[in-house]
């Protein structure tokens, strides 16, 4: 026991015996005693007030405010006025693109989100079988995609899928012989929404990715000694019983951040507005309304909608991958 | 110790090893001293003939470059001629025009039988009682030929009849040329004067000309000289001589113009009227000596052709060629001996103000290194200085400057610069005057070897001793010119090469009938055997010399820098081994076309980097011989210790909100406006300039303007809200206004305007925007430029910039097909067939952008007349949609093609293209120079319903940013007076004509101002002919006025055209579909801002009248 654990013994001591002061707090009261309580754990509330005044400011109030505004009209200029549920009424009854940007979202969020989740477990599974050594170069190079701006990715996929001859893509094809006529990639209303697909898969192994990499390194290795034991045999194996299971927190936490982001996909290498709204989305939507038509009430439902969809899913997979108690 | 602890001190040492050497190595490379190697090289004039072309092409001289024709002369044996010059007796010459011009209209008149008729009256008008409509036509261009034939004295002009006056800007003095000082010269109108002479030639030989000229107020472009013997040209260049202005500078003291950081403001430039001399030469620098002439024995008739911008000649003569000494000659001259070597002192002189310059756009320029002077006390790394002259832009051959340096007493000098290479390997030929004259025959084309990083050294010989110039006491003039160098033949030879391999590609096209993508580039079918040698004899024979040549240029290119592999030889590189590949297996020629046309894309490039000469210079020293300079180049620490001091110094940042504006401006007590401008820096510096010189003290109104990045609006939006909104915003972009206004966030322009402020009379709204009260008499804006900006009847912007749209055309291209340029679509199509054949094509980019003059030119609009519902059902709209969807459905048009290269190559001869491609025809492709025009664009031809008359539309939209001042609800932070104050003291037509030309000064023509102010306009160096053709352009501009909704106007309208023109559905079905969406969204927006169904929108005011 160190000096200053006894110090702090011997105070406890000594505050024990004497007579409960007079408190601010009413602690009979509920309120009065989560109040005491909270003053006298201070010191671990200071602690996270950093994170807490940011997310107050930034996520929760915004996230209020637009629940607020949602029922109201505001061009940005002139003050809000409410107006009810029209915006939800005008979403739900009226607005046919919302509907092609719901779809679109849909299809974006059913393809990439899933095959990335299952991309990014399988490739960080894989990079752990890698030496340490090496490892970090695996994990960069895999990593490197998430990292780079967009700015930076549209313009390599630009030339990849170029629209002309010299495209990469057109090129090669044409080469080969399998076509004659180059493809318009980015103007075809067939292949936008493919395109737009492939692009965000390569860049998708992002925060999902290294927290794989990071759930796997901390399986503990005795595990795999105790599965050989009781007879398991191949990798597959060891990861279906030993790594999953182990890694259930990263799982869930990957599936959380890959909703959020699959469902919220906003700008890409199509760009805005895309042929026939071939590649809307619904973030894409809501910008289209708040920035060029200024109706940020309406912006703001489309908002909440989406919230909702995104919090919806965030139970499932809760459900299903949250510990069970 | 374990063995952790030891591998962790085993990697320190590495580390701080490693640390060592990198710091060592910087330190060294940083101190490397930047080594200059005069080298030796042949220079001649006379160039080879073009190997691809047959003997018999190359008899006529008229279009035969100079250096062949020198060949020519000089197999002929011809020499110079060395007696007395033959001068031409100007004033003489102008009275018999005179006389002449008088006889030959009285001879007319009697003809016609209008004699009594007075002069005045020959118009279509004053005689149709007189003379049958033929008769009438032919008198008229009988009587206009002979008129416009007749050429003046200077001073038989109305406007210089008393002289030429000007002002001179660096103390705002009236100056003049007297009547003497003007006598006896000839008037140059900028349409074109033409002089015919006979001269008698009594020696056969080789001669120079000799002109005398003054340039008079113009558009800051050189005037252009065609020169002609017995109505031929001595030779193709003689079409295109040049005589060029001259330009000093003011305002170039530190202590005096500075500004709040302590920068110094950029001197300004001013024209100097003034008589000056030259011996006709190429404009470009491209050859060694002047041009030399060949006139046989005998009488010759001689037209010399001025135009383009207007002044005076005087004093023609035919001189003997100078021929310069030797340097060994030129020390016998002048009586060298070592005695008289200056001892002395050396003398240095700052070569940042130059007495002047011939090109407006070079400059004194600023640089921070350590070691760099100025005439300010102050060190460069200070503040900005303008300490050095030339850079970058001191790179056009034939651009000349000239200084005056003093020294104190007669002697042999050595003279020496202090001076920066600006592209990397790339060496410098500069001609060296000292008084007027080049001193001996090594200065006609000295070479400014490569130094890495600054660099003091004398004038050297090729064996590194350097030159001796001979100087008396007093003040002489230096001047550097600009040249090509020995390069010239490198030159000639690619761009024959380059000629020769574009007819091959044809040749080959047809054989292969490779069909070109939507891109341009060509596809062809890679699995069969073309037999090119047999269709194309001679292929095989080209390519090699293609090699040969390309080889040897590449070597001459390296040898000519110093050994050194500049940049641009890697493309000849490319070329030649791409030909070598090709010499091996001749098949792959044929799918390998694409590649040529980007070799020829990089030998182009090549071609500018060859012309471009650019050196910085800081100081000249007349020094004694064996002088040993001071340090020239600054060393890592050095370097490492400006950038601290700069970067430490960039923090003052109160300051830095107001950099540019002049110091010592008295602001106290002002009313304070702030000013959004989404410019560039040096745009805002200018900008920030002319406010605080001109605008703040005559008005009392301070004026706080504020750069911003990108788009504008985007900052104002939220400072709006928040009630911090700025006074006013130029530079904003036409879309938003409407959306900003309908929002009630603009101020009405025509309410808040005002007649008087502080009790200065200022322009109303109505008055900025019709007044006529210039030069030319029209108005200083245009009416359509109006619309976008009109909601309910009132302005919430004014227009700035105005963009224009022309119809370019390769004329070398045209003249050889025979066809002229279409005035209409239906010519369009008529010439299609013609171009295609040749393998042309026609450029029109595909998107909305292009259909809007379709639309306007049928006379279909996208809205009905009050905005509230789009027009695009109607049948007007449908056929118009229908044309323009068939240009690419039939005619094959190309869907998205870079026009710039393709125009340049030839591939694209024809056009429509606006300012941007102007730009960068002049600037990047000088050697299209002459060999291109533009025009009106294509209309569409209607009959005027009650006059019966023909007409074309040729309308399109222009305008591109404007002017606007927000609102404020708070009324004391309303300055709507001062901010009207402020925009109509910015968009009047001097202010926006100075600012255009200062714009023009700083960038050059790349980043040239277009005003929509069609009075400043006038005035920028665009030449007569393009003049015409904008204003003419501007007279069919059509806007589209802001709309509720207008964003789902083009976004529907792409997905119309698309579904239309690439996936072939019905285009009335597409149109329709897209008018449904457009209509939902307007009526819905409508209904946000309460508009009744039956409202109105747009209401013209025009009309309303």
């Amino acid at each position: 026991m160190s000096k200053k654990e006894e110090k702090k013994l011997k105070k406890a001591e000594a505050n024990k015996p004497v007579a409960p002061k007079k408190r601010f707090f009413n602690v009979e009261k509920r309120l009065g005693y989560t109040l005491h309580e909270m003053w006298t754990h201070k010191m671990s509330y200071a602690m996270v007030a950093p994170f807490f005044i940011i997310f107050i400011t930034f996520s929760l109030l915004p996230l209020l405010a637009s629940l607020g505004l949602s029922f109201t009209y505001w061009n940005i200029f002139e003050d809000p006025v409410f107006n009810g549920l029209e915006n939800y009424v005008y979403l739900f009854v009226d607005d046919a693109l919302f509907l092609k940007a719901f779809t679109n979202t849909l299809t974006y969020a059913v393809i990439v989100g899933p095959v990335s989740y299952i991309a990014s477990y399988f490739f960080a599974w894989f990079i752990n079988q890698v030496p340490d050594k090496v490892r970090p170069i695996y994990v960069l190079a895999f990593y490197a995609p998430a990292l780079t701006s967009g700015v930076a990715m549209a313009v390599v996929w630009a030339v990849m899928f170029s629209n002309d001859s010299t495209g990469y893509l057109n090129s090669l094809l044409l080469n080969l012989g399998l076509i004659y006529e180059p493809i318009q990639w980015l103007q075809d209303v067939n292949y936008i929404m493919p395109v737009v697909i492939i692009v965000a898969l390569w860049s998708s192994l992002s925060t999902q990715f290294l927290s794989f990499v990071a759930g796997f390194r901390g399986v503990d290795r005795e595990l795999y000694d105790a599965a050989s034991v009781d007879g398991v045999t191949s990798r597959f194996q060891k990861l279906l019983y030993v790594d999953v299971p182990q890694t259930m927190p990263q799982l869930l936490f990957a599936a959380v951040i890959t909703i959020t982001g699959s469902f919220s996909v906003g700008g890409t290498i199509a760009g805005h507005p895309s042929p026939e709204d071939a590649a809307l989305t619904i973030m894409l939507h809501l910008s289209d309304y708040s920035g060029t038509r200024f109706e940020v009430g309406y912006a703001s439902a489309i908002a909440v909608v989406l919230s909702v969809m995104i919090l919806g899913i965030g139970r499932v997979a809760f459900k299903v991958l949250g510990e069970k108690e | 110790m374990t063995k952790k602890k030891k591998k962790m001190i085993r990697l320190t040492i590495v580390i701080v090893a490693l640390v060592l050497v990198a710091a060592v190595v910087f330190v060294v490379y940083g101190n490397r001293d930047a080594e200059t190697v005069q080298y030796n090289y042949e220079n001649y004039d006379e160039m080879d003939f073009d190997p691809f072309v047959a003997n018999e092409e190359r008899l006529d001289n008229s279009f035969l470059e100079y250096g062949k024709v020198l060949t020519k002369y000089a197999s002929k044996g011809y020499k110079y001629y060395s007696g007395d010059p033959i001068s031409v007796d100007v004033a003489a010459l102008i009275a018999k025009s005179h006389t002449d011009t008088a006889n030959k209209i009285a001879a007319l008149k009697e003809k016609y039988g209008v004699s009594g008729v007075d002069e005045k009256d020959y118009t279509a008008e004053g005689l149709k009682d007189y003379l049958t409509d033929s008769r009438l036509r032919d008198f008229l261009s009988q009587y206009k030929e002979l008129t416009e034939s007749e050429v003046f004295l200077l001073n038989e002009i109305e406007e210089y009849k008393n002289g030429v006056k000007y002002t001179d800007k660096s103390d705002n003095s009236e100056k003049s040329l007297s009547l003497e000082d003007i006598a006896g010269a000839l008037y140059v109108s900028n349409e074109g004067t033409k002089l015919e002479f006979d001269i008698t030639v009594d020696e056969a030989g080789l001669y120079s000309l000799y002109i005398e000229y003054l340039m008079l107020a113009g558009r800051d472009t050189d005037m252009l000289v065609n020169f002609t013997i017995d109505g031929k040209l001595p030779f193709e260049d003689a079409s295109n001589m040049a005589l060029k202005r001259m330009y000093g500078f003011y305002d170039y003291d530190y202590a005096s113009n500075k500004d709040v950081v302590g920068n110094q403001i950029r001197p300004k430039s001013q024209e100097i009227y003034d008589w000056q001399n030259t011996v006709m030469s190429n404009p470009d620098g491209l050859y060694r000596n002047p041009y030399r002439f060949y006139l046989q024995k005998g009488s010759h008739k001689i037209a010399l052709t001025f135009s383009k911008e207007s002044g005076a000649v005087r004093n023609i003569k035919f001189i003997a060629p100078v021929v310069n000494p030797s340097y060994a000659e030129y020390k016998t001259q002048k009586g060298f001996s070592d005695s008289a070597i200056y001892t002395g002192t050396s003398v240095k002189k700052e070569m940042e103000v130059p007495d002047w310059t011939t090109s407006i756009s070079v400059r004194m320029e600023t640089d921070n290194d350590y070691y760099t002077t100025s005439n300010a006390t102050l060190p460069s790394y200070k503040a900005t200085l303008f300490n050095i002259f030339g850079g970058d832009r001191w790179s056009v051959g034939g651009d000349k400057v000239e200084w005056t340096f003093n020294v104190p007493e007669t002697g042999w000098y050595e003279l020496g610069f202090r001076y920066k290479s600006q592209f990397t390997y790339v060496s410098s030929f500069k001609e060296i005057k000292i008084d007027g004259s080049i001193p001996f025959a090594e200065m006609e084309e000295y070479c400014f070897p490569y130094a890495d990083g600054w660099t003091a050294v004398s004038l050297l010989d090729a064996d590194q001793n350097p030159y001796l110039f001979y100087l008396e006491e007093g003040d002489h003039t230096i001047s550097l010119v600009n040249k090509v160098g020995p390069l010239r033949h490198s030159l000639q030879r690619i761009e024959e090469s380059m000629d020769s391999i574009s007819t091959l590609v044809n040749k080959i096209v047809k054989i292969t009938a490779s069909a070109r993508t939507s891109s341009g580039g060509y596809t062809i079918d890679k699995n069969r055997d073309y037999d090119l040698q047999l269709y194309i004899p001679t292929i095989q024979e080209d390519i090699k010399t293609y090699i040969d040549v390309f080889n040897k240029c590449y070597e001459d290119i390296i040898y000519l820098n110093g050994g050194k592999v500049t940049s641009y030889a890697s493309a000849v590189k490319v070329a030649s081994e791409l030909f070598e590949d090709f010499d091996e297996d001749l098949e792959k020629v044929a799918i390998s076309l694409n590649d040529i046309t980007n070799a020829q894309t990089g030998l182009s490039n090549t071609m500018v980097s060859i012309k471009e000469q650019p050196i910085a210079i800081d100081y000249m020293v007349a020094a004694p011989k064996d002088y040993d300079y001071p340090d020239a180049r600054s060393n890592a620490w050095q370097s490492l210790y400006v950038g601290a001091v700069r970067f430490l110094n960039s923090f003052d940042n109160e300051k830095y909100e107001n950099a540019g504006a002049r110091e010592g401006l008295d602001t106290e007590g002002m009313p304070e406006i702030e000013v959004y401008v989404a410019r560039g820096r040096e745009h805002v510096d200018i900008m920030r300039n002319m406010v605080s010189e001109q605008f703040t003290p005559e008005y009392g109104i301070k004026v706080n303007i504020n750069m911003v990045a990108g788009s504008s609006e985007g900052l104002i939006m939220p400072r709006y809200v928040a009630g911090t909104a700025p006074d006013l915003a130029i530079s904003i972009g036409k879309g938003s206004v409407f959306e900003f206004a309908i929002r009630g966030a603009l101020a009405p322009l025509n309410e808040v305007c005002v007649d008087e402020y502080n009790g200065i009379d200022v322009m109303t709204f109505d008055e900025l925007w019709k007044n006529t009260d210039n030069p030319y008499g029209i108005q200083s804006y245009h009416d359509e430029a109006f619309v976008p900006f009109n909601y309910l009847g009132d302005y919430y912007a004014f227009p700035e910039t105005q963009n224009w749209n022309a119809l370019f055309y390769r004329t070398d291209i045209f003249d050889t097909l025979g066809v002229e340029p279409p005035e209409t679509w239906d010519e369009v199509y008529d010439i299609l067939p013609t171009l295609t054949n040749s393998g042309y094509d026609f450029c029109f980019n595909y998107g909305v952008g292009g259909y809007t003059p379709m639309l306007y030119q049928y006379g279909g609009d996208f809205y009905t007349p009050d905005a509230m519902q789009s027009a695009l059902n109607t049948e007007l709209a449908y056929d118009a949609f229908m044309e323009y969807s068939n240009l690419y459905l039939q005619y094959n048009f190309v869907y998205a093609a870079n026009f710039y290269m393709r125009f340049k190559s030839g591939e694209m001869p024809i056009g429509i293209a606006d300012l941007t491609f102007y730009q960068q025809l002049y600037y990047s492709a000088p050697e299209l120079n002459g060999k291109w025009a533009m025009t009106l664009l294509p209309g569409k031809a209607h009959v005027d319903e009650e006059t019966g008359e023909e007409f074309i539309d040729r309308s399109i939209s222009g305008v591109a940013s404007c002017c606007i001042i927000i609102k404020q609800d708070n009324e004391e932070k309303q300055h709507y007076a001062e901010s009207w104050t402020f925009i109509q003291w910015w968009l009047s037509n001097a202010v926006q004509a100075e600012y255009g030309r200062e714009v023009e000064a700083t960038f050059g023509v790349a980043s040239r101002w277009n005003p929509a102010n069609k009075v400043a306009l006038q005035s920028l160096p665009y030449s007569q002919e393009e003049l015409d053709v904008i204003n003419a352009q501007w007279e069919h501009l059509d806007e589209t006025p802001g709309t509720m909704g207008d964003y789902y106007t083009s976004r529907y309208l792409v997905t119309a055209l698309n579904q239309t023109v690439m996936q072939g559905l019905s285009g009335r079905i597409a149109l329709e579909d897209a008018v449904k969406e457009i209509n939902k969204e307007m009526r819905r927006k409508q209904a946000e801002f309460g508009i009744p169904k039956d409202g109105a929108i747009y209401i013209d005011r025009a009309a309303a009248k």
